[in-house]
């Protein structure tokens, strides 16, 4: 006999099966819980009944839910999407490294050399380069990215605000990738990437296509393109902002970075904060900028090139600005910072005295003056009545001091053989 | 009397059913005939024939409507018994149940060959696995199902009757979770049995070993005030919590294994006994407070070395005040199992 399940002592097994599946009525259910709270072995039914999987499953149950390996949830698309994943990450590495990305060290051009085009980085490309203060310059291995948007009209704003200079034949700097809308012309180089970006979230739902170019262009607006004008393409480059809003652009989220708080400079300053984000944007279409690593070598030519060259710090000026041009000679460093505001140092960079302006418009560049040429010299001397007269002549001529040459956006050019004291050439 | 025998509320289908002249009745005869046995609306009726598929399972309608309403006044159409359902709680009643299923147990019940090869075809592989998950083993396992079919079938006899406790399933719940609580049953069962022929010394030498631990520690004043405030708190609980406690602190079940017991998160099973512990210690606090003792002398009682306790936890936690099912059943108080838990296993107000 069985002393488990008397009749009305516990219940049967179809109201434990109602517990567990919750299919009592409440009552029903209150009395369970009461009876179970002091009957160990309902309990224990309870949990026996519980014990659903089985340890050991008979073989021919196992031999029909059998699939092939391939067929399952987790062999399907649950693996399909990170693999087409990780095939796209991988695709699109080896298509950036495909990407020609040539370094040409023709890059002097951005200091108006006007004549003979002179690199001023060294030919070895693996040779280091420190950064200017305070640039944070990415890596040179790998692209570096910005985000803009660029829209139509700004951009002819943009374009109509750089200054004429004289056509020369600049040799441009690296790859810079633009927006649609700006005019192309044949001197900007060959298109080496194009891409489409539709929609857009402001109601505009236009399409916009980037271009990337191997080089800028070299007019524009019917005149010769301001050097300086696509440098914050660049990455590493900020825009002042209320200087960006006059020249159409959409002023970055950020704050000056290394600038002097003040605006309406017309500067670029150097940061490794991006120009502009999304959410700055409005919701318009993002156009993303990428400059090779070239393009970042122009950046710090630009800015001190020779201080650069020689391995040494970018100099502090006196209006804490970024210098675009430092040049030296054996007695003499002068330095031209981003505002065109010359200045002069006499102890190698340690001290700086301003400049007073002497040259009309807005000074670019500074170099040195051509290295004498004791051909040039000897030709001249034929004449001469005496020829160790002009022997001695020609040695004076080599010992004399390089002097300094200022070129203007108007493209003159004004020399000074101290720093101080300049005449137009 | 057998465990599959003699269930409270089985069906008993006293019918001059399974006649097929009743088939080949009129259709006015056997709607009266309907209305007459059980008492449910031809309308009705029809409604849920066709979701039952009894005919399918060799059971005809009146065998089918009569099953039913035994279904229903067993149960009270799931209403207190206090009560007297209405016929929309009847019909709600009815709607609610898994009438495939309890059209199959019936026709089985009645031994109908189509309702035993669909029972197969349907059953026989999950009660195999069932069988193999409550025994903990293969062979055991089989044997249990095999068994269990048996009994199914009916070859327990009652005055000449054949008899099958499929009979008993009223479609509350599922059949198959019928059929795992009554493997379980079996298989108690059985355990029970071996238990029982199990040599005498191997039973002594185990309680011999715990008994010395319960004689040795005298009951102190301070004892007796303790245990009678864990009893008087622990009688204050609701089922539900005392429940838990049982189940988590007395059989070592896991939080998942009741969350799924009680149709519950596992987080909640958790927040749950938290709270009820919590509250537990503050009521033992203050029913040692309403013993007598200080605030600082029942904090100390509590905060005595549970190994310095022995506090038949199990009896103070699963004896109750309440009688359940006491409409169905003479009062009787459950046996206790003498089992001792020592306080630092299973009372949680002494953590």
């Amino acid at each position: 006999m069985n002393d488990l399940f008397q009749p009305g002592h516990h219940p049967d097994a179809e109201q434990l099966s109602a517990f567990t599946e919750h299919a009592l009525p409440p009552h029903e259910q209150q009395q369970m819980l009461t009876h179970l709270v002091v009957c160990p072995d309902c309990r224990a039914l309870v949990y026996l009944a519980q014990q659903v999987d089985p340890i050991e499953a008979p073989q021919s149950h196992v031999a029909s839910i059998r699939r092939p390996w391939f067929s399952g949830w987790l062999f399907g698309w649950g693996l399909a999407i990170p693999a087409t994943a990780i095939a796209c990450l991988i695709l699109l590495t080896l298509y950036l490294r495909k990407t020609p990305t040539p370094r040409s060290h023709t890059i002097t051009t951005t200091t108006a050399s006007i004549k003979q085009p002179q690199p001023l980085l060294p030919a070895s490309p693996s040779k280091s380069i420190a950064p200017a203060s305070p640039v944070r310059v990415p890596p040179k291995s790998t692209l570096a990215t910005r985000q803009m948007k660029l829209q139509p009209i700004k951009t002819e704003q943009m374009t109509a605000t750089a200054a004429p200079v004289t056509p020369t034949p600049i040799a441009p700097p690296q790859i810079v990738q633009e927006a649609q809308f700006t005019p192309k012309t044949p001197e900007r180089g060959e298109i080496v990437q194009r891409t489409k970006a539709s929609g857009g979230s402001t109601g505009q739902g236009g399409t916009s296509e980037n271009e990337l170019y191997t080089s800028l262009p070299l007019s524009m607006q019917g005149g010769p393109r301001d050097p300086t004008a696509f440098q914050y393409l660049m990455p590493g480059v900020q825009k002042n902002p209320a200087n960006a809003t006059n020249q159409g652009l959409t002023a970055g989220a950020s704050g000056i970075y290394g600038g002097t708080g003040q605006t309406n400079l017309n500067q670029n300053y150097v940061e490794g904060v991006p120009l502009s984000n999304i959410a700055a944007q409005g919701g318009g279409t993002v156009v993303t900028t990428t400059a090779p690593a070239s393009a970042v070598d122009a950046l710090s030519t630009g800015t001190s090139a020779a201080a650069l060259a020689g391995g040494k710090r970018p100099p502090t000026l006196p209006s804490k600005l970024p210098a675009l041009s430092v040049v030296e000679n054996t007695s003499r460093t002068v330095a031209l910072d981003s505002a065109g505001t010359l200045f002069l140092s006499a102890d190698a960079g340690v001290t700086w005295l301003p400049v007073p302006v002497q040259w009309q418009g807005h000074a670019l560049s500074l170099r040195l003056s051509q290295p004498y040429s004791p051909v040039q010299q000897a030709n001249t001397a034929t004449n001469a009545v005496n020829a160790a007269v002009a022997m001695q002549q020609q040695q004076a001529l080599a010992s004399q001091v390089p002097a300094f040459e200022l070129t203007t956006d108007s493209g003159v050019i004004y020399t000074s053989s101290d720093g101080q004291t300049w005449q137009r050439k | 009397m057998d465990t599959a025998s003699s269930q409270p509320g089985e069906i008993i289908l006293a019918l001059p059913c399974a006649q097929p002249s009743l088939a080949s009745a009129s259709a006015a005869e056997d709607d009266v005939t309907l209305a007459t046995i059980s008492g449910l609306s031809p309308a009705l009726i029809e409604e849920l024939w066709p979701i039952s598929e009894a005919a399918s399972c060799g059971l005809t309608q009146v065998e089918f409507s009569a099953a039913l309403a035994a279904v229903g006044a067993k149960h009270h159409y799931n209403q207190p018994p206090e009560t007297r359902p209405t016929s929309d709680q009847q019909i709600a009643f009815y709607r609610a149940l898994r009438l495939s299923e309890l059209a199959l147990a019936q026709a089985c019940a009645l031994g109908r060959e189509p309702a035993w090869q669909r029972f197969f075809s349907l059953y026989r592989v999950p009660l195999t696995q069932a069988a193999i998950a409550i025994t903990g083993s293969a062979t055991l396992g089989h044997d249990l199902a095999d068994s269990l079919y048996a009994e199914l079938f009916g070859l327990a006899t009652s005055g000449g009757e054949r008899r099958s406790p499929l009979a008993s399933y009223s479609g509350r719940g599922s059949l198959l979770g019928w059929l795992r609580t009554t493997l379980a049953q079996r298989h108690v069962d059985h355990h029970r049995r071996t238990y029982r022929e199990t040599p005498l010394e191997a039973i002594e030498g185990s309680e011999v070993a715990a008994a010395p631990s319960a004689l040795i520690t005298p009951l102190t004043a301070e004892l007796d005030r303790l245990t009678h405030a864990v009893a008087s708190t622990l009688e204050e609980l609701p089922p539900q919590d005392r429940f838990l406690l049982a189940a988590y602190f007395l059989d070592q079940q896991t939080l998942l294994q009741i969350a799924h017991l009680l149709h519950v998160h596992e987080a909640t099973v958790s927040r749950k006994l938290k709270r009820i512990t919590a509250n537990l210690r503050k009521q033992l606090l203050r029913n040692l407070q309403a013993d007598g003792l200080s605030k600082r002398a029942a904090e100390e009682a509590l905060g005595a070395d549970p190994r310095d306790l022995e506090i038949n936890l199990r009896t103070l936690l699963q004896t109750s005040q309440t009688q359940p099912f006491s409409d169905r059943a003479p009062q009787v108080i459950p046996a206790v199992t003498n089992v001792h838990a020592t306080v630092s296993n299973q009372l949680p107000v002494a953590k």
